[in-house]
């Protein structure tokens, strides 16, 4: 049996069924897998590769992502099995097979209906979603992508990030310029172009914590610079001191706001969630809260003040 | 008929090991001449052994998996030597009585098995291709040794040469697998102090024998198993 045979027998193992969608870096598929009959789905990629094969960045990467298996995290989406569909000389087609899980957060808040999620629910997938991100900054993984498209959820309410550490997988350059990324939970050191760690991702959750009570994106721009307005109108613009060096733009190019109260733009926000919401969407990186912190919040506290978690 | 069977079991299992301990010298050679440093060589080895512990023998070519093992071995440790470097000085170690590798379509066709086996390779071992290794571990211990010894009897006795000469031939065998990188280390210690019949001072009169102060988890008769699978291993190279 050749290397070429057994390299592509993994395919027949899948059977696809349907198309879910088109992320940035290639097609999704829902698939039955023939093995244990249940299903998978099926995220193809395209790596570039030179000369010298595979690259050692997609090489450790997925390494990292199969490490990660090992902890069976709850609140974080199963990678079952890599292989290879096809290479050429300039790229490789890898199939990255994950658990399959029929509905994401934005599904699930868009069949919500009103008057939307009750604030006990909403406690609970938020700290779901808190417990994940913590578990990937743990083993020192950024998502970079945080977005309600990327969070699962399960028939029985678990939250499942999916998508996080896919960026150096794929290689940064190789996301489909034909589709659109969404920057309505980035980060503004991020839009700004800046140096970056795993604030972004705490970012992301303020915005998607604020949008489990309103079921609408908080910060919805049509431009880098016209998200950061977005956002300034609600944060207020930071002093000029607190202005980042070496960014994309200077901070005379937007107009002078100070900061409106969250609970009257959220008035479904109670004084706890108010206040976890200000630590997260804070502009400074080193100031905002971390996954750490969030989770010992007094939100995430019983009536008798112990920690649900 | 149990009897049989077991008896083909172990003759085959015996036919499997001397071909890897063949293969494996063939990759140290080749991994020489590529002028790779021991841990990537080590890692190389970990990674064919790691293959055919998953795959059957009889399914591989086991010269191929070694090649490209020694190609994933050099990326992973950043160790940057090129795929026709690979490919022309392993075709050479290979075949000795031929000439050099030319760029025609055997060239072409062997860069190609190459990068196939390693998205296979990839696969089969789960892209783990990082290990712990005793590398790390003897030169801590052999550091620690150093103080402890004479200087005339450190400079006299090639203790540290003989141990990491031990370490390096035990790749052969698949006890780099069986074995934690810590007990190895401190096994072929102890063994090239056996060899070189060097005591460790004051060893009597502790309340921890010497290897115990490197490695709590072990004891003299783990040593002693591990020391008897090298000296197999090394009467085996006389029938390979």
């Amino acid at each position: 049996m050749s290397i070429f045979n057994q390299l592509y027998d993994a395919k027949k193992q899948y059977e696809e069924v349907a198309e879910i969608g088109t992320g940035a870096y290639g097609t999704v598929y829902k698939a039955r897998d023939l093995e244990t009959g249940r299903y998978v789905a099926l995220k193809k990629v395209r790596v570039q590769t030179g000369e010298d094969g595979m690259p050692l960045s997609t090489i450790r990467e997925i390494a990292m992502l199969k490490q990660l298996e090992k902890f069976e995290h709850p609140n974080v989406v199963r990678l079952l099995d890599v292989y290879h569909g096809g290479r050429t000389d300039l790229e490789t087609r890898l199939t990255l097979v994950f658990e399959h899980i029929d509905q994401d957060l934005s599904t699930y808040l868009e069949k919500c209906p009103s008057p939307g999620l009750g604030p006990e629910k909403i406690r609970d997938l938020s700290r779901q979603l808190v417990c994940g991100v913590d578990f990937l900054h743990s083993h020192r993984i950024l998502h970079r992508d945080l977005k309600p498209q990327n969070i699962l959820i399960t028939g029985r309410g678990e939250v499942k990030l999916a998508d996080f550490g896919l960026a150096r997988v794929y290689g940064f350059q190789m996301a489909l310029t034909s589709v659109v990324v969404t920057l309505w939970y980035r980060a503004p050191e991020v839009l700004l172009q800046g140096r970056y760690a795993t604030p972004v991702d705490m970012w992301s959750v303020g915005c998607i914590i604020a949008e489990l009570f309103t079921r609408l994106p908080l910060f919805r721009g049509t431009s880098d610079i016209d998200q950061l307005h977005k956002i300034f109108d609600i944060i207020g613009l930071p002093a000029k001191a607190e202005w980042p060096d070496s960014v994309s733009v200077p901070w005379n190019a937007f107009r002078p706001s100070p900061p409106r109260s969250l609970k009257k733009i959220i008035p479904e926000l109670c004084e706890d969630s108010a206040d976890l919401l200000q630590n997260l969407l804070t502009f400074d990186p080193s100031q905002r809260s971390s996954a750490q912190d969030t989770l010992s919040h007094g939100y995430f506290k019983t009536e008798d003040g112990q920690s649900v978690i | 008929m149990a009897e049989c069977r077991s008896m083909t079991v172990a003759r085959s299992t015996s036919r499997e090991t001397r071909t890897h301990f063949k293969v494996i010298t063939y990759m140290l050679e080749s991994g020489t001449k590529l002028q790779m440093d021991s841990v990537p060589m080590a890692t190389a080895c970990l990674i064919y052994h790691r293959f055919f512990k998953e795959c059957l023998l009889e399914n591989h070519d086991p010269y191929l998996i070694a090649s490209s093992s020694i190609y994933l071995a050099a990326k992973v440790c950043e160790q940057q030597i090129r795929l026709r470097d690979i490919l022309n000085v392993c075709y050479r170690t290979l075949h000795t009585d031929r000439p050099p590798l030319e760029i025609n379509d055997e060239y072409w066709e062997l860069r190609e098995s190459l990068a196939n086996c390693e998205l296979l390779m990839l696969r089969v071992l789960k892209f783990q291709i990082a290990f712990e290794l005793p590398h790390k571990y003897l030169l801590h211990y052999l550091v620690s040794l150093k103080d402890w010894l004479s200087p005339s009897v450190w400079a006299d006795t090639p203790i540290a040469k003989t141990a990491w000469a031990l370490l390096r031939d035990s790749y052969h065998s698949d006890l780099c697998l069986r074995v934690k990188p810590q007990h190895l280390a401190v096994t072929v210690l102890y063994f090239s102090l056996q060899c070189n019949g060097v005591g460790v001072p004051f060893n009597d009169d502790a309340d921890k024998q010497w290897w115990q102060v490197f490695c709590e988890d072990i004891v003299e008769s783990k040593i002693q198993s591990i020391i008897v699978e090298l000296i197999n291993m090394y009467a085996m190279e006389m029938n390979v």
